[in-house]
């Protein structure tokens, strides 16, 4: 069977498979366990104390136990998988977040303009495992996506509030230029070795340079929606 | 179990009743009696409520379908001094709680709330407000979240050992009985 066509439906099988293919998928659950979890105890749980009402307060709780639950799902799969519970919780492993979580959110509009472009970020990720060869893998994906795309469209939705005022569309594009700098790297280095081993595995499609450049465009339509404009950054060449 | 002088002791586990309480909330009627006139228990339980976290003598109003109470969590004049006083007691008991259990101890019976809790108020919020006709799924994660969060906070007053008319123990016994307590405008306590 050539990797083109690998099909892999359960656990269980995964014994029978190469120890390269183990190791590509166990770095992908590792990663979307530790960062769902990060994302949710260094945004969304803070965020609720800077909500502005307690609809926007509530609604934030919510995505905060979305985003845990997500986590929650990525660790039993892990723990399916053989992968030590210590892997997979951010301050247990010696694997570092992604970059992104060293943003300090200082205000709702810095929140609201993370859900706009880093969920978007993170439904790229998401939709990348949607055709993934380890089934289990992809049913958490397609399991995951509603609830990502809910998470970009309450950036869009608090953001279409904030611009309704000349001051708030002030304080939103402000929150945006700090934000998206930060955001290109979500999807890691050009030529990643990484990225070629999860492709090889058909675990992932797309190079590293693709889904960024993907995101940029969907990142500066999701922003003009908002009339805002995003900041020039520099990407690290293919 | 053990025995102690030829009679068998159970031993008790310090955060059963979290344990229990977890374990009950998949049976609890949430969002069922939304939109109904408050009857006199209601009534008396919502100003037990208010008196106990620090607002006596507010009044206490109905609230009648679900656009009503999306305006009521929206509206600018919702009273800051009412959150803040409940995040005040939930900072003390989870101060309590961590020195009765351990800090460890009860953050794990706390998140196993908060998963029994996702799912079950998630979906009770989505079937209510679509039997209304309402469909609007930002809006049944603000009802969703306010359960869960109010779950949260019944947990936390029984890890940290305190009695039945603790404000988050009353506040639960609202959304217990069907209904979702919105919150304090001005010096108004709304239920829908």
């Amino acid at each position: 069977m050539s990797a083109t066509d690998l099909q892999v439906k359960t656990v269980d099988e995964l014994k029978d498979y190469p120890a390269e293919y183990r190791t590509a998928l166990e770095k992908i659950v590792v990663s979307h366990a530790i960062n769902e979890l990060y994302g949710a105890q260094v945004f969304d749980e803070p965020a609720v104390a800077l909500a502005p009402t307690p609809y926007a307060k509530w609604l934030t709780c919510r995505v905060a136990m979305e985003e845990y639950g997500h986590h929650v799902r990525f660790f039993e799969l892990g723990r399916q998988m053989g992968i030590p519970a210590e892997r997979m919780i951010p301050g247990r492993t010696e694997k570092r977040p992604l970059s992104i979580f060293d943003y300090p959110l200082e205000s709702w509009e810095e929140f609201v303009a993370i859900k706009l472009l880093g969920d978007l970020a993170e439904i790229l990720q998401v939709e990348d495992l949607l055709h993934c060869s380890f089934h289990p893998l992809r049913n958490l994906a397609r399991m995951t996506m509603p609830e990502e795309k809910f998470h970009a469209q309450f950036g869009i939705d608090f953001g279409l509030e904030l611009v309704k005022t000349p001051e708030g569309k002030a304080r939103l594009q402000a929150a945006v230029d700090k934000v998206f700098p930060v955001m290109p790297a979500f999807f890691g280095r050009p030529k990643s070795k990484n990225n070629e081993m999860f492709r090889r595995w058909r675990i992932k499609l797309r190079t590293n340079e693709d889904m960024r450049d993907d995101y940029m465009n969907r990142a500066r339509e999701a922003a003009g929606k908002l009339g805002l404009t995003l900041p020039e950054v520099t990407l690290e060449a293919a | 179990m053990s025995a102690c002088a030829g009679r068998p002791v159970v031993a008790v586990e310090p955060l059963a009743p979290v344990s229990r309480f977890a374990d009950s909330l998949r049976r609890v009627s949430w969002f069922v009696a939304l939109g109904q006139d408050l009857t006199d228990d209601e009534r008396h339980e919502a100003a037990d409520y208010v008196a106990a976290i620090g607002f006596p003598g507010t009044t206490i109003s109905a609230v009648a379908d679900w656009r009503a109470a999306e305006a009521t969590t929206r509206d600018d004049a919702w009273n800051r001094a009412w959150w803040d006083a409940e995040e005040r007691a939930r900072h003390q008991l989870l101060d309590a709680a961590k020195q009765r259990h351990g800090e460890h101890a009860v953050m794990t019976a706390l998140s196993r709330v908060m998963l029994e809790a996702s799912d079950v108020v998630m979906g009770a919020a989505s079937v209510a407000a679509a039997h209304s006709g309402v469909a609007d799924p930002a809006l049944a994660r603000v009802a969703a979240g306010a359960a869960a969060q109010a779950a949260y906070q019944a947990a936390l007053a029984l890890a940290a050992g305190t009695d039945d008319m603790h404000p988050f123990a009353i506040k639960f016994r609202l959304f217990a009985a069907g209904r979702w307590p919105l919150g304090l405008v001005g010096n108004d306590f709304r239920i829908f």
